[in-house]
């Protein structure tokens, strides 16, 4: 400038204030334009953000919720697993158990192993004795003076007692507050499952598993997996129990077994040896007796020949006597010496093919004049197709001669004896039967019948003389063949003799002597 | 001679004679005179100087390690009671171990690098291929022991671990290195040469509920979630459910177990779980590795489908980085929170992976209260970390 000074009061300020105005106002309006969008937006984004806290919130809720349940879950898991768990190992010692029938082989199996595996850390097993006192079979994780001690108190109390005997499995969740104190006082356990032992007899002991306070409580599923070994034990210890007295009784069994098999040993020892001695006593008197008899029956026969001199007819009769008798007496010991000879095995039956027809036939024969003396008839009933017997033809003839002899004699005149074969293919034998119309046998006699020197008490016997031999040689005979002779009978009817001979005869093993007659 | 692989395994109530019994059994499928190494995986009372005694009779091995577990996991089946014993013979694989004892007692990352450096001494390999560990790591701030031995064998070295624990408490825990029984240690076996290998976890549990965040955390211990002690986390959610100990502390046992906190490191990474193995008086919660400031945490909730999922596909990831050649034999170290969700059908988890993997695979692992593996796979083998409630399946063939 040039020097030149101008008074302020000559300016005019008032276009420069109202623009300078103006532009603040543009300003302002700028930034409060500016501020209220951000309050805006700041606003939005806090809404936002509020809404999201929100949400996670919720959300925190819902997973509080989500945790809680799968807590539970996890709890039901693990109590499913240890249930599981437990099962299991009572089956792989049920199946140890069932390896064994030793009672103290048994509660070997109940271990620290077992208990630890249930989820235990303590146990013991008590049983009755035959006094009636409990006594400690197992323990584990447990003093044993404790335990007996215990067992004693246990005993004592009327409430445990009792609920032992009511047959129900209890423990620490359920157990009356005295039962709890006690078994937690003596035992060291304050979570316990108790469970009876129970068998057909009724309670045998009781088991007991437990833990200390530390441990987590009991559950249901522990009293039923203890309630499920309480069984598992009991079984076992009736089945080892019912073993002992089985194999006891079997052993005593076989004491008497041997014994009276001893003894029998011995009885048929002697019979047998009164019997070779009753044999060899009758062989050898009947020899003894033979020799004699056949000097009386010579000299009888010379005397009545009249070699010696002239035989008075009074003489002559006696004589006669002399030789009937001499003759029955050869009979009766030729009788006992068959019997004998057959009995001890050393006759052999020739055996040969025959036809029964033809030969009873013959014997018909033979006997007509005795049936024909006392009014009898004889029918022989052989039908035409039985076959061919291999058997020793003279020895089967005294069994015929005998038995229709018998029946010839105790059947009334105008009877009938009927002599009949039936072959049975499946047994591969012939059944005859001998059967009259004559006085029959008491029921009493039957029993006795084939007996030797046996002979029924009637009027008939007394009067007719015999040796009681007969039906003792006739039966020897036919069970020589392999064959079955019996007898029935109805008195006042008549009495029928049925007897058996196989198809084929089987030789014996042994080779015996012919059987010798005595020739007079 | 290739590789030969003899297993053997024994639940003989005494425990030196179920050791003789399962070192036979191992010898008889070797059938031949000295095993390279053994590696042993008993559950508790199983390990006595007897039984190694006849173990070093029977198999003469070169080298001994092993690990006490809550079961012992098998070719068929999972025991919960025995030992289990491997053995290896080998031209192709070369092996190394080493220990270190009384873990609580020494600087842990200090540990760690030490254990990896005498492992290689030991070793000798030129070509090494993974780090198997085995470790008493209750209530410790494990990741310092792991970093330890990534310093001892380098960031992109791939490292399998287990912790050796029955019952998540430190007085159950022992190791065996050669002829000795450590309790609290740390043993580590080398593998290297010429064979392949392969590495693959996964853990399959899913967040629930809304993500919290980490407002204090020193190490492993967890102060305070959304500003309130870090207990209430747990409380929030389970309220009546969480046990008491006697001193009225929550007891989160089983449920720390089932229901671990997932912390989310990077979105769309895998959560990294955490188990609570210890509540302190004022709320906070001790984990077994560390913790950050500032990470989100989730519940997290595992369903059985999910963790045989998990499982299938490890396996899958093992079959495709072996070309899907069957491997000569297969660890797993699994969580023993996977065997509680699964239950009976964990046994079942087996067969799934052998379903994958080939039907005659041989298998060998333990169950275990800790892992140190890569959440995926070798090919993430940078993020290795320790963590829980995870399958973790090393192949080598």
């Amino acid at each position: 400038m040039n020097g030149v000074a101008y008074p302020v009061s000559s300016f005019d300020l008032t276009p420069l204030l109202t623009f300078v105005s103006l532009v603040l106002a543009a300003v302002s309006g700028i930034l409060l334009y500016i501020y209220v969008g951000k309050s805006e937006e700041y606003r939005e984004l806090k809404a936002a953000y509020d809404k999201i806290m929100l949400a996670f919130h919720e959300l925190d809720e819902q997973a509080k919720l989500i945790v809680k349940t799968d807590l539970e879950l996890n709890k039901a898991q693990e109590e499913l697993d240890r249930r599981l768990t437990g099962l299991n190992t009572l089956q792989k010692l049920a199946r140890k158990m069932s390896m064994t029938l030793d009672e103290n082989e048994i509660f070997q199996r109940i271990d620290k192993e077992l208990a630890t595996e249930l989820g235990f850390a303590r146990a013991c097993i008590f049983t009755l004795n035959e006094e009636g006192f409990f006594a400690a079979r197992v323990s584990i994780g447990i003093e044993q003076a404790k335990v007996e001690a215990a067992v004693k108190q246990l005993a004592l109390d009327v409430n445990f007692t009792s609920a032992l005997k009511s047959g129900q499995t209890f423990s620490s969740l359920n157990a009356s507050q005295k039962t709890k104190t006690l078994v937690s006082q003596i035992l060291d356990t304050e979570h316990f499952v108790l469970s009876p032992l129970l068998t057909q007899r009724g309670l045998a002991g009781f088991i007991i598993f437990g833990n200390r306070y530390q441990a987590p409580p009991v559950t249901e599923g522990d009293e039923e997996l203890i309630g499920i070994l309480a069984s598992q034990l009991a079984q076992g210890l009736e089945n080892t129990q019912l073993f002992e007295q089985v194999y006891r009784s079997s052993q005593m069994l076989e004491t008497k077994v041997n014994e009276r098999t001893k003894e029998l040993s011995h009885a048929l020892k002697a019979v047998e040896e009164i019997s070779k001695k009753k044999s060899e006593f009758i062989s050898a008197v009947s020899h003894e007796l033979r020799t004699p008899l056949t000097s009386i029956k010579g000299y009888a026969s010379i005397l009545m020949t009249g070699k010696v001199g002239e035989i008075p007819e009074p003489v002559r009769e006696r004589l006669a006597k002399i030789n009937t008798h001499s003759d029955n007496l050869v009979k009766l010991i030729n009788d006992l010496l068959d019997i004998s000879r057959i009995e001890s095995g050393r006759v052999e039956m020739n055996t040969t093919p025959h036809q029964m027809k033809p030969q009873l036939d013959t014997i018909a024969d033979l006997l007509t004049p005795q049936l024909t003396t006392k009014g009898v008839n004889l029918v022989i009933n052989i039908p035409a197709d039985t076959p061919p017997l291999e058997i020793d033809t003279s020895q089967v003839d005294r069994v015929f001669i005998n038995l229709i002899g018998n029946a010839i004699k105790f059947t009334p005149a105008k009877g009938t004896i009927t002599v009949s074969a039936h072959t049975n293919w499946d047994k591969q034998e012939v059944l005859f039967e001998v059967a009259d119309t004559g006085i029959g046998i008491k029921k009493e006699d039957l029993v006795k019948i084939f007996d030797e020197f046996f002979r029924v008490d009637n009027e008939i016997n007394m009067s007719v003389k015999g040796t009681g031999l007969g039906l003792a040689l006739a039966k020897n005979i036919v069970e020589a063949h392999y064959g079955r002779m019996w007898v029935t009978s109805d008195v006042g009817v008549g009495t029928t003799f049925h007897f058996t001979l196989p198809l084929q005869h089987k030789p014996r093993e042994t080779k015996k002597s012919k059987l010798p007659t005595m020739e007079l | 001679m290739a590789t030969h692989i003899g297993i053997g395994f024994s639940q003989l109530s005494d425990p030196a004679l179920a050791c003789k019994e399962a070192a036979i059994q191992a010898k008889s499928q070797l059938n031949l005179p000295i095993a390279n190494v053994v590696v042993i995986f008993y559950t508790d009372g199983y390990a006595t100087p007897e039984g190694l005694t006849h173990l070093r009779r029977i198999l003469q091995p070169e080298r001994v390690i092993g690990s006490v577990t809550p079961a012992v996991i098998l070719s068929e089946r999972i025991e919960s009671k025995g030992i289990g014993i491997l053995a290896i013979v080998s031209d192709d694989i070369k092996f190394g171990v080493a220990a270190i004892e009384q873990l609580r007692l020494n600087p842990l990352r200090e540990s760690g690098v030490k254990l990896a450096r005498a492992a290689e001494t030991d070793g000798k390999m030129p070509k090494r291929q993974a780090f198997f560990c085995f470790f008493n790591g209750s209530q410790n701030n494990n990741t310092l022991f792991f970093q330890g031995l990534r310093e001892g064998l380098g960031r992109m070295f791939a490292v399998a671990g287990a912790m050796g624990i029955t019952t998540g408490s430190q007085a159950h825990s022992s190791q065996l290195y050669n002829d000795k029984i450590l309790p609290d240690s740390a043993v580590g076996l080398l593998i290297g040469g010429q064979a392949s290998f392969s590495l693959s976890a996964r853990h399959g549990w899913q967040p629930l509920g809304k993500p919290r965040i980490i407002d204090e955390a020193e190490n492993n211990v967890i102060r305070l979630i959304d500003k309130k002690p870090a207990i209430t986390f747990y409380e929030d959610y389970f309220k009546d459910s969480l046990p008491r100990m006697d001193d009225s502390r929550p007891n989160l046992g089983d449920i720390g177990l089932l229901y671990p906190m997932g912390i989310s490191t990077n979105p769309g990474e895998p959560y990294l779980l955490r188990h609570p193995v210890q509540v302190l008086s004022d709320g906070s919660i001790v984990c077994q590795a560390e913790v950050r400031t500032g990470d989100r945490v989730h519940l997290m909730i595992g369903k059985k489908d999910a963790l045989r999922q998990a499982a299938y596909d490890a396996a899958a990831d093992i079959r495709e980085q072996f070309l899907s050649r069957p491997p000569k034999i297969l660890f797993i170290f699994e969580s023993i929170a996977r065997r509680k969700v699964l239950g009976r059908s964990a046994a079942n988890e087996i067969h799934l992976i052998k379903d994958v993997l080939g039907l005659t695979t041989p298998v060998f692992g333990m169950y275990t209260y800790g892992e140190i593996a890569p959440i995926g796979s070798l090919k993430e083998v940078e993020r290795t970390q320790v963590q829980n409630a995870s399958i973790v399946l090393a192949a080598i063939g």
